[in-house]
């Protein structure tokens, strides 16, 4: 099977993305305004701020490594 | 709680929604002339529709409990030809006549070219002249930031312009702030993917307080909820925020931008 063309799938995906973004951005906002500076180092916080930079980098497997991120270690 | 949507496209809505909106607790509506889904080729189509909202929609809203206004106006996406919207200008005077009509609107740019201005003008000099309200329409995603600032900046330059009396609507985090500080009626409009969510219009008052907000669903023929209006008072709630501030924003607000039309004649529920 071919890969869909990556134009046609950023086309059809740009809004959703747009607007998960801002919903993103607003929320960090309201936790802001709401629980103050202390919310910064809370463990929660650090996970948002990993994940964020996933969806930054240029690395392909975005989800699978956002999900390890909320995840628990596993013992080998 | 009982409430008023101010901005919602009856034309656009089934009678389910009528009922939906009814049972919800909502009493009146308001419905701004807009674009329909298509561009329309001679002004008799837009002098039907003209018709539709100041005789049918009301008498269809009335059958389920609520009172229907309506603004005209000729919308940014038709606004691009200045011939063809001189001549829909000129039927606009017999319909904001209309017993149910509250100003002109929505008006306002889509692309930002100097045709959408130019008919913009005509608009917003047809409703000084007439002493109207004026409801205006913010650019879509991209256009949105520089198309308020071009609002703003040709209301400026009309010393008549009275900011009380005037509703910029379509407002996002990015342009919200201007609308307020020029002393403008500031509307927040709920829709799905591409204007605010209910939790961000919460976010939206809890920063600037609940004065001069209008919270509308602007529910039209696209992906939208005639009772997103409903969505935003249950996010309200959720936040701890009192009945008096819900009432506020969704009843006692576009009550006093309304009462400020001649035509509002509003019967409050018993």
């Amino acid at each position: 099977m071919s890969n869909p063309v990556p134009l046609g799938t950023l086309e059809r995906e740009y809004l959703g993305v747009r607007c998960r973004l801002l919903e993103l951005a607003a929320a960090l906002d309201r936790i802001a305004r709401h629980d103050g500076p202390a919310a910064e180092d809370d463990a929660r916080m650090i996970q948002f701020r990993q994940a964020l930079e996933i969806l930054a980098d240029r690395e392909p497997r975005k989800a699978e490594r956002v999900q390890i991120v909320f995840s628990l270690p596993v013992e080998e | 709680m009982y409430f008023i949507d101010p901005h919602i496209h009856i034309a656009s809505r089934t009678t389910d929604d009528l009922e939906a909106l009814a049972r919800a607790g909502c009493v009146a509506v308001g419905e701004p002339a807009f674009w329909m889904g298509y561009d329309r080729t001679h002004v008799a189509g837009f002098y039907d529709y003209f018709r539709q909202l100041t005789e049918w929609e009301p008498r269809r809203a009335a059958n389920y409990g609520l009172q229907h206004y309506a603004w005209v106006g000729l919308n940014a996406k038709e606004a691009e030809n200045p011939t063809f919207a001189r001549e829909v200008i000129a039927i606009l005077p017999q319909f904001l006549a209309k017993p149910n009509v509250l100003g002109v609107g929505e008006i306002g740019l889509n692309k930002c070219t100097k045709n959408e201005a130019a008919t913009l003008e005509m608009l917003i000099d047809l409703a000084l002249r007439s002493d109207e309200q004026m409801l205006f329409h913010t650019p879509h995603l991209e256009h949105k930031y520089r198309g308020t600032r071009m609002i703003l900046d040709m209301l400026h330059n009309h010393r008549q312009a009275d900011p009380p009396r005037i509703w910029i609507d379509h407002c996002e985090e990015h342009t919200i702030r201007q609308v307020l500080d020029g002393g403008y009626w500031a509307g927040l409009t709920l829709y799905p993917t591409t204007k605010v969510t209910p939790e961000r219009a919460v976010d939206m008052i809890e920063i600037y307080g609940p004065q001069r907000i209008l919270v509308t669903s602007s529910a039209d023929w696209g992906p939208s909820d005639p009772l997103a209006v409903t969505a935003f008072m249950a996010a309200m709630r959720r936040r701890g925020h009192s009945e008096a501030m819900i009432r506020q924003v969704v009843y006692d607000n576009p009550l006093r931008l309304m009462s400020q039309s001649r035509n509002f004649k509003f019967t409050p529920p018993a």
